[in-house]
């Protein structure tokens, strides 16, 4: 085939029609390749079909965004009224980017409070203006303080640190978010402080980005650097050109392909120039160089003839290994991959094309002649080495098998890791924000429960907040929110009660008035059969966050309940009813306590499960008579008593008359004690309104004041030590709160087997560790994939060309090893496999094996037949073109390393000394184990008796 | 002489535009702003209004949800009972202005008193908010100015006067017809339009010598929810019914059966 092809180039008119349709080709490729679209788009990157991932989707999808861009506002004072003004104006326009789903800012977090001069609640924007005095500044600084869900989470304790919630939209592209978010908050607040970028959205367009501009950066000196490498090598300066001129081509039609198949470019095919010019150029060298021996003692045809027919099987194979090994990216279940292996492979076979067909019709047209060919000093000592290897095969054969051995058991440790922090260096942009976030904030990474369940039943609400204190109680957590909170909260405003209400009418009316919130979208569904704890945790590390995800999924599957069903706390299950009361209240309490950073020990929480079960403290009929006195001297009184006249107060006698019945009084009872207290002061219509009226309140203030007590009496008990001030009441409050759960008539069991009542919900964890997880195992699996199909498809490439399975498995040997010896140093350095470093493989694989079969091809014995003269002359005769080849790729693949992108830094540097490694194991490896005189046969290799060789048993001789 | 008059005359001239300059605003303001106590005299015209609305509330990707309510009007006071769905079924709202609100929730048995202060947060799921619906009566809030206008309406630009005005600016399409909006696009301080309200299909009836209006289709689209979009479809109108001031009292929001 290749004689035939060879006849036919040393055609001139061939050769011309070939370098004219060569340069179609090209013209045409280029023109197609300005059409090629860019795709930035990061998601493109996950991995299809992989379960997790599509789980993850699926409540992203459903949530309306689980990417949380958070942008930290470092500054002296937070409540400045300068900051807040450009916090307000950021906070304004962020809201209005069509690619965010949502922003939270203390600038528009709503707020509710009592009134205490009309009753009833003030709503509206926290911040509802700016402060423009110090006076003001303190006023707002006080206020916002005792919001508890506020402080920690949008402003930090100390008052210096200010987060703005970004949810990215689930359609949106996170890398465009980021950065429109980053214009936006340096507009308005660049002047006044220092602005972090924390959560996934940016710290993913942060690698992407340094990727990228890396890429761009250093690729032409990286190309320059093989370039020049070659030229030095090759001392041929047009021959040098002919080779690049072809992989140039070669680089085109790739591209060309591409936007011929509507795939569009990508970060990682960024690097396709640096492996074409690398790897695709060296096909044409060895052709040219092939062609400079022969064309010495024979015309010019003659040469390309015997050159082709030489040489070109040997090119051939080695094109197609390097092409196997990207061709195994197409097994890759991530689609720029795939794109990317696809067309590199196709650039390589153009550039493998060209080789035999452009370089020789331009050799022809030319009439090139080249250098006179020389064994360079570095060949022959080369030569010199390769028979020493040969005489120590043992030696060399050992000290292989121990570097095997250690290689093996590093490379065990290889972790597949899908590690954010492991992509940006110690002082970037990512890594201050994630600092600054977990000294101000607790951290910037979320994980969330998602829960499955009717959400307006109010049991299902209680064990979702069961699960979400437990996991609250777990050490990495800082943070807990969902939606039982916010339905508190709603309670709070519409009851005085800040918890999940018992009633599902509550729970149903107190969704619709919340339901014009969007941030309640992130808690839970539209139709509230889905729900979403969303979790805090104060480290970045994936190790730590992996450990953290699955105690937090060992905890769910032990905690959580599926199959439920609702009792009477005074029924059959009556005792399990109670304990499992006591164990929400207890853990509700822990959890508060936490939260408020009141200190809690182990100790004391034995004490607190007991204390719980035997609290009796009663409630102050004085608390109860002031509560009803304000609700009756307040704007939501149904009727206006008269006016207090002395100690005369027509509201105090309702109260006190009223309170003396004690709790739960009857209907005709509260009437009677109104009409008591002022029935000779007004007509029956108010009496009766009055005590209609009464009956919500007073029951809510018994409730109430009961609760406290007992809160008071638990705090006493236990001997808990409370923050002085506001913090402590307030955390005292919320323990009354807690204990009221305690008067739960109902509460929820799980179900017995075949309860025909049971009610379903489940919950399980997901979020961007799972994201993260499923990434890591994903590949894990792509690298076994492609590593089994380049492996087989090159063992299969060697033994057809050697036509024996040792020899094909010879000449495999040293990419396994340089394998053993990269994925060893990863191992040993805790590089982790990732998507980058998962490639790694299958490119040392491609290209590492090109040396063994050029060195192999070239075994042919000497005039003196030893194995050692074989070993000497074959690799004076490819020596220097290997050396050259790895230390070209070498030199490419480091100038990338050279950047601020730690993917490209690790793929870079891994690879350029994979070079290195594949050409040392070459020529170690193949002289100890070789066991034949020649690996290929004579005519097939075409230069029968070639006088370089005997040269190099010369030199051999000599030496 | 010439040559002294020249500059006197250029003086003149200057100064006559900048008063034409300066006083042509002034005159678009007087005649938007007549033009907006108009429109609220128009709005405001009945001595009591009672509809019953069908609410559509449709959003991207979900489906349409519908709300059923009652509402009276008197005096700027607006009493809002819900008939439908059954989760909100007898919830009332009294509105005394745009930030004082009553509360009846029929599952908590009380009656909640809501003060309401810069608060847009939409109400119940629809694209409205409270400060929407109850703003009826413009020029308490903005000054406008006549920005341009056709055969069939004037479009007014109107910027906040008062510290609880909801937006900071408003656009109003009036109807040459009715004197009542057509359109109304809300602006935030930023410029962005945060909303748009249309008003179409306005029906008139004599109310005692005085025409009044209203629209039988009421929609607005929220640009910051992804184009939330609340229909008012109205259902029955009536007007000065004669109704008791004592209907818009806290006694009868929790009373009332």
């Amino acid at each position: 085939m290749f004689e035939t092809l060879a006849r036919l180039m040393i055609r001139r008119g061939v050769a011309w029609a070939v370098v004219a349709a060569t340069l179609v080709v090209a013209a045409a490729s280029l023109y197609l390749a300005r059409g090629v679209e860019h795709d930035d788009d990061l998601l493109a990157f996950l991995p299809e079909d992989n379960r997790e991932i599509a789980t993850f989707e699926a409540v992203n999808r459903r949530f309306g965004g689980l990417d949380m861009a958070i942008v930290g506002v470092e500054v002296d004072d937070a409540f400045d009224g300068e900051v807040l003004e450009g916090l307000r104006r950021a906070t304004r326009d962020l809201a209005a980017l069509p690619d965010l789903a949502h922003v939270l800012s203390l600038a528009n977090v709503e707020d509710f409070r009592p009134d205490p001069v009309g009753g009833g609640i003030i709503t509206g924007p926290l911040m509802s203006s700016i402060p423009r005095t110090e006076a003001e500044e303190a006023a707002l600084r006080d206020k916002v303080m005792t919001r508890d869900h506020v402080v920690g989470n949008m402003v930090s304790e100390d008052g210096r640190g200010l987060q703005i919630f970004c949810t990215v939209g689930y359609e949106a592209n996170p890398r465009e978010a980021a950065t429109a978010i980053k214009a936006v908050a340096r507009e308005h607040l660049g002047d006044h402080a220092t602005l972090h970028w924390g959560g996934n959205p940016f710290i993913s367009s942060y690698i992407y980005d340094t990727t990228q501009e890396d890429m761009t950066r250093l690729t032409p000196w990286a190309v320059l650097a093989i370039v020049l490498i070659m030229v030095i090598a090759f001392r041929d300066l047009v021959g040098s050109c002919l080779a690049l001129l072809s992989t140039g081509v070669g680089i085109l039609v790739a591209i060309g392909a591409m936007a011929l198949a509507g795939k569009p470019f990508n970060v990682v095919l960024g690097g396709m120039p640096v492996i074409l010019f690398a790897v695709g150029s060296a096909y044409a060298i060895h052709v040219l160089t092939r062609y400079y021996i022969h064309v010495r003692r024979h015309p010019p045809g003659e040469a390309i003839v015997r050159t082709l027919t030489g040489i070109g099987p040997t090119v051939f194979a080695a094109g197609g290994t390097t092409m196997a090994g990207l061709l195994s990216f197409v097994m890759m279940d991530i689609e720029p991959i795939r794109t990317f292996g696809l067309f590199t492979a196709l650039g390589i076979g153009a550039t493998l094309v060209l080789s035999v067909t452009f370089v020789p019709a331009v050799v022809t047209l030319a009439g090139l002649r080249g250098r006179r060919p020389e064994t360079s000093r570095f060949e022959v000592g080369l030569g010199r080495a390769v028979a020493g290897v040969r005489r120590h095969r043992v030696v060399v054969g050992v000290l292989l098998a121990v570097v095997a051995v250690a290689g093996g058991v590093f490379s065990g440790q290889v972790e597949s890791r899908m590690d954010p922090q492991a992509f940006y260096s110690e002082g970037s942009p990512p890594d201050r924000a994630d600092a600054f976030m977990r000294e101000y904030f607790g951290g910037s990474q979320f994980m969330q429960l998602h829960v499955r369940g009717d959400m307006r039943d109010p049991h299902a609400l209680r064990e979702m907040e069961r699960l979400a204190d437990r996991i609250a109680l777990l050490p990495e957590v800082t943070g807990v929110i969902h939606v039982g909170q916010v339905i508190a909260l709603g309670n709070d405003a519409m009851g005085n009660e800040r918890r999940v209400p018992d009633s599902r009418a509550k729970v149903a009316l107190l969704f619709r008035f919340l339901s014009g919130q969007r941030s309640l979208r992130q808690l839970v569904s539209d139709e509230r059969d889905e729900a979403l704890v969303q979790i805090r945790m104060n480290t970045a590390d994936a190790g730590e966050s992996e450990a953290f995800l699955e105690e937090v999924e060992a905890l769910v599957a032990a905690e959580a309940v599926e199959d439920y069903v609702v009792v009477d706390v005074d029924g059959p299950a009556a005792e399990a009813a109670r304990r499992r009361k006591l164990d929400a209240v207890a853990t509700r309490i822990r959890a508060l306590a936490r939260d408020r950073g009141v200190p809690l020990d182990e100790a004391r929480v034995d004490e607190l499960d007991e204390a719980l079960g035997r609290l009796d403290a009663g409630a102050d009929a004085g608390a109860i008579e002031d509560a009803v006195v304000r609700y009756l001297r307040g704007d939501e009184a149904l009727v206006p008593l008269p006016e207090a006249k002395g100690d005369d107060d027509p509201a105090r006698e309702v109260a006190r008359e009223v309170v003396a019945l004690g709790p739960q009084p009857g209907e005709d009872a509260l009437q009677e004690a109104v009409d008591r207290a002022i029935g000779d002061d007004v007509d029956d219509v108010t009496v009766d309104d009055v005590a209609f009226s009464l009956e919500t309140p007073l029951e809510e203030a018994w409730r109430q004041a009961g609760s406290n007590g007992k809160a008071a009496e638990l705090i006493s008990a236990i001997g808990m030590e409370l923050p002085d001030g506001e913090a402590g009441e307030r955390y005292r409050q919320a323990v009354a709160m807690a204990l009221l759960d305690l008067r739960s008539d109902r509460v929820m069991l799980p179900a017995p087997e075949g309860a025909e009542d049971a009610r379903h919900m489940e919950a399980r964890v997901t979020g961007v560790p799972i994201l993260h997880r499923g990434l890591s195992r994903s590949v894990t699996a792509n690298q076994l994939r492609s590593l089994g199909f380049a492996l087989t498809l090159v063992l299969l490439i060697m033994t057809a060309l050697f036509r024996s399975l040792w020899s094909g498995l010879l000449a495999t040997l040293p990419t396994a090893l340089t394998l053993l010896v990269v994925y060893g140093t990863m191992g040993a350095f805790d590089v982790q496999l990732d998507i980058g470093t998962s490639m790694l493989a299958s490119l040392i694989i491609g290209a590492g094996v090109d040396y063994a079969v050029h060195l192999m091809a070239a075994w042919r014995p000497p005039a003196a037949g030893s194995l050692e003269g074989t070993a000497a002359c074959a690799a004076e005769r490819t020596g220097g073109a290997i050396a050259t080849n790895a230390f070209a790729v070498c030199a490419g693949f480091f100038v990338l390393t050279l950047g601020d992108a730690k993917p490209l830094q690790n793929v870079g540097g891994l690879t350029a000394a994979a070079m290195i490694a594949a050409a040392l194991t070459t020529f170690l490896a193949i002289p100890a184990l070789a066991r034949k005189a020649a690996y290929t046969r004579t005519a097939e290799v075409g230069v029968a008796a070639d006088e370089d060789a005997e040269q190099a048993e010369a030199t051999l001789r000599t030496a | 002489m010439s040559r002294t008059h020249r500059p006197t005359a250029t003086l003149l001239a200057v100064a006559c535009a900048v008063v034409a300059l300066a006083g042509s605003p002034a005159r678009a303001d007087e005649r938007g702003d007549a033009l907006l106590k108009k429109v609220d005299e128009a709005v405001n015209a009945a001595e009591d209004q009672t509809f019953v609305y069908e609410v559509v509330t449709k959003e991207k990707g979900k489906d349409p949800r519908t709300l059923k309510l009652k509402v009276w009007v008197k005096d700027g006071k607006r009493l809002t009972e819900f008939l439908a769905p059954g989760d909100v079924k007898g919830t009332k709202a009294l509105t005394y202005s745009m930030s004082q609100i009553y509360v009846y929730l029929p599952a908590f048995q009380k009656v909640r008193r809501v003060t309401s202060h810069a608060s847009k947060q939409n109400f119940m799921g629809t694209a409205f908010s409270q400060a929407e619906q109850a703003l009826s009566w413009y020029a308490k809030y903005y000054s406008a100015e006549i920005v341009s206008e056709d055969d069939e309406s004037w479009t007014l630009e109107a910027e906040a006067t008062d510290d609880d005005a909801p937006y900071e600016t408003l656009k109003l399409v009036i109807s040459k017809e009715h004197t009542r909006p057509l359109k109304i696009v809300y602006y935030d301080d930023g410029g962005h339009a945060v909303k748009t309200e249309t008003r179409s299909d306005y029906t008139c009836r004599d109310g005692g010598g005085v025409e009044v209006c209203n629209m039988e289709e009421l929609q607005m689209v929220d640009h910051r929810a992804e184009d939330l979009t609340t229909v008012f479809h109205r259902k029955e109108w009536s007007i000065n019914d004669g109704l008791s001031d004592r209907l818009f009292s806290v006694r009868s929001l929790q009373r009332m059966r």
